[in-house]
């Protein structure tokens, strides 16, 4: 029996980082300061963190603040074209997939065991989530092509003020902008494919700059595969282009544009005991787990094929200009996606449309030192998330942030921040709430409003030219959702 | 909290977290059984609890051979509710509280290497009350980079799951055998 609890309290989220085994870095800080000691007595010369780096794979670094992951270096056993291509190789990430030839839309991606409704997934430093109403739809990592990317950072944790709604960690994918140069000669790059289960990519880059003035990246790719399971096909074309303008002053102005089309089948029962059971594919059984944001498992053969088309963009324009003693910048973004959906519920064939769209406003001004102690950064942040041919405004946040990284000696370094938000949604009443007598679908328009203050502090400790402590507390909050 | 430490050719990062999150939303997403249709089931937790530890060692030998390994432990507690009953799941359940990825390169000649990344996934929970058991894959890759007339060329061979693991990372979504793939690329 189905028990259809409806309960969308939609209170505070609330997070609390507790430092528990402190006892555990309580003996590191006193064994490593006593070897600092030593240190300075040998006249060793220290560097502020981040000295001590960890280099685990070719392309990759470790530092106390993120991992970072220098693509043009980094190597793996198999073929590197998506996001989760990465992360599947990276320690202490987990990467749920259905099938290993194309990062699909229902893969997972997790951090301290926290899913992509819990992690904030940034480009440029600007959050992509949508809103996770559509059918649970907040990132689909079969968008997140790796053509344009430079280097991915990944902030483990949930203690940086300067990403939004950021609790179980930070995914923000850098991207390639172009050069400043005089020499007119681009770079290009080509590369193919080819594997099992008909498993295809081409892709296309060209790189450079002009003038001094003009910098830019271009590149396309496409992709492709019958799937491994019954009806789980795929097919991703990719579009990014990305400018920067030079301008006096030091001033840039840098435009970015990713653009995916992802047709994508829905793997379809094959059970043995029904007569289109097709034995060429694996069994696939409708009690298969359900994957996020795509339609229940029970998707039938033989009649129309199940699947969608969907195609996202995300947008971006960046200013920035030298501004006294920081770096004044005002980041535009947009990021939306439109599906059209093909799938049974039930016994019936049925198409749907769904949109959704996140866009938003950054002004921060950054780098700001004072006394050679003080590294400031000040920011303010608005959002928008929904649906633009439903409710294009689910949620609107207003948010305010403030950091100081401050130097305390040659080693310590301590970041308190704190980071504001007012949160305006549109949600809707539980079933009691609308004083129904038992579960039902909700009623809509409810309105409530979230506000309030959400202090962080980090201390990093660097012992000496090998060893480099940290610690964080935080208080966290994110958008509800799935 | 966490350290990173350097012991020349061997470095390592350990860290420990610990979430406590007040109104964990926890997402059903089970579909009811037969219809197809959504139980769109959203309620709140009291509390959830995470905790674990991370653990990365990364060893160096010589300028020709690389490796490392991480090591994951995380686990969680959960309030009761009152609406948790039949199809309902909690998504830090579905991750393996062990995990263990493994990754070798070595440089066999100028611009060529071999590439080893293997897996331990230990048992994890499936939505619908179904326990996913342990597995281990292994990957094996080879990579060579090449110049000729000026150009820059690249060649990727590879096969994931050379070993022919059954598994799944998500439960009801078989994993093929080997895959192999070949990859070309030039750059100039």
């Amino acid at each position: 029996m189905l028990h259809v609890f409806v309960l969308r309290v939609f209170s505070r989220w609330r997070l609390k980082i507790i430092s528990t085994l402190s006892g555990v870095l309580l003996v590191f800080l006193w064994g490593n300061m006593l070897s600092a000691e030593t240190g300075k007595e040998t006249g060793q010369v220290y560097q502020l963190s981040p000295v001590t780096v960890m280099a685990p794979q070719q392309g990759v670094e470790i530092n106390v603040d993120k991992t970072i992951i220098n693509m043009d270096d980094f190597r793996k056993a198999g073929t590197v074209r998506n996001l989760t291509d990465v992360l599947k190789e990276i320690g202490a990430v987990d990467v749920q997939r259905i099938n290993p030839l194309i990062s699909s839309p229902g893969d997972e991606v997790s951090i301290r065991g926290l899913n992509e409704g819990r992690l904030v997934i940034e480009i440029d430093g600007r959050r992509i989530n949508h809103t996770g109403h559509n059918g649970r739809y907040i990132v689909d990592w079969s968008t997140l092509n790796m053509d344009d990317i430079e280097r991915i950072e990944i902030i483990r944790g949930g203690h940086s003020v300067l990403h939004p709604f950021a609790i179980g960690g930070v995914i923000n994918l850098i991207t390639k902008k172009g050069k400043k140069t005089e020499d007119p000669k681009p770079d290009f790059s080509i590369s193919g494919g080819y594997g099992s289960f008909e498993t295809s990519h081409l892709r296309a880059s060209v790189d450079g700059g002009a003038g001094n003035f003009l910098g830019y990246h271009l590149s396309a790719s496409s992709q492709e595969t019958d799937g491994y399971l019954r009806n789980n096909f795929q097919e991703n074309k990719n579009i990014n282009g990305h400018f920067t303008f030079f301008l006096p002053s030091d001033a840039t102005l840098k435009l970015g544009a990713k653009f995916s089309d992802v047709t994508y089948g829905f793997p379809v029962v094959n059970d043995p005991s029904r007569g289109d059971y097709d034995p060429d594919y694996p069994e696939f059984l409708g009690t298969a787990d359900q994957l996020r944001h795509l339609p229940s498992t029970l998707q039938f053969p033989g009649g129309p094929t199940p699947y969608w088309d969907k195609e996202t963009h995300y947008l971006d324009a960046v200013f920035e200009i030298p501004l006294g003693p920081g770096i004044f910048s005002v980041h535009g973004f947009q990021t939306e996606g439109k599906r059209d959906t093909y799938f049974y519920r039930g016994t019936n064939f049925i198409e749907s449309f769904i949109d959704d769209r996140s866009r938003g406003v950054i002004a921060e001004y950054r780098d700001v030192t004072l006394f050679d102690r003080h590294t400031l950064t000040f920011g303010a942040e608005y959002q928008e998330l929904g649906s633009p041919s439903g409710n294009p405004t689910i949620y609107i946040v207003k948010s305010l942030y403030f950091q100081d990284v401050i130097k305390l000696g040659d080693r310590w370094k301590i970041t308190p921040g704190v980071r504001y938000y007012s949160l305006d949604k549109d949600t809707y009443f539980a079933w009691f709430e609308a004083g129904g007598t038992s579960p039902a679908f909700p009623t809509t328009g409810k309105k409530e409003t979230d506000e309030d203050w959400f202090p962080s502090l980090k201390v990093d400790f660097q012992a000496n030219d090998t060893t480099a402590l940290y610690a964080a507390v935080s208080r966290s909050y994110r958008l509800p959702c799935p | 909290m966490g350290v990173i430490k350097d012991y020349g050719p061997l470095s390592a990062r350990a860290a420990v977290f610990y979430y406590d999150i007040k109104d964990f939303i926890n997402d059903n997403g089970i579909t009811a059984p037969g219809s197809g249709l959504g139980s769109n089931c959203l309620y709140n937790t009291d509390n959830v609890r995470l905790y674990g530890g991370e653990l990365e060692l990364s060893l160096k030998l010589g300028d020709r051979f690389r490796a490392t390994a991480a090591y994951l432990y995380q686990e969680n507690s959960v309030s009761d509710t009152a609406y948790d009953t039949d199809f309902t799941y909690y998504l830090p359940d579905l991750l393996p509280r062990h995990k263990i990825k493994l990754l070798g390169q070595y440089q066999v000649w100028d611009n060529g290497w071999l590439i080893a990344s293997a897996r331990y996934v230990g048992k994890r929970e499936a939505q619908k009350g179904e326990t996913l058991g342990d597995y281990a894959t292994l990957d094996v890759g080879f990579e060579q980079d090449m110049t000729i007339g000026g150009l820059l060329y690249n060649l990727k061979l590879s096969c994931n799951n050379i070993t022919g693991t059954d598994y799944q990372e998500q439960a009801g979504y078989s994993m093929p055998d080997q895959v192999y793939a070949i990859e070309m690329g030039l750059k100039f």
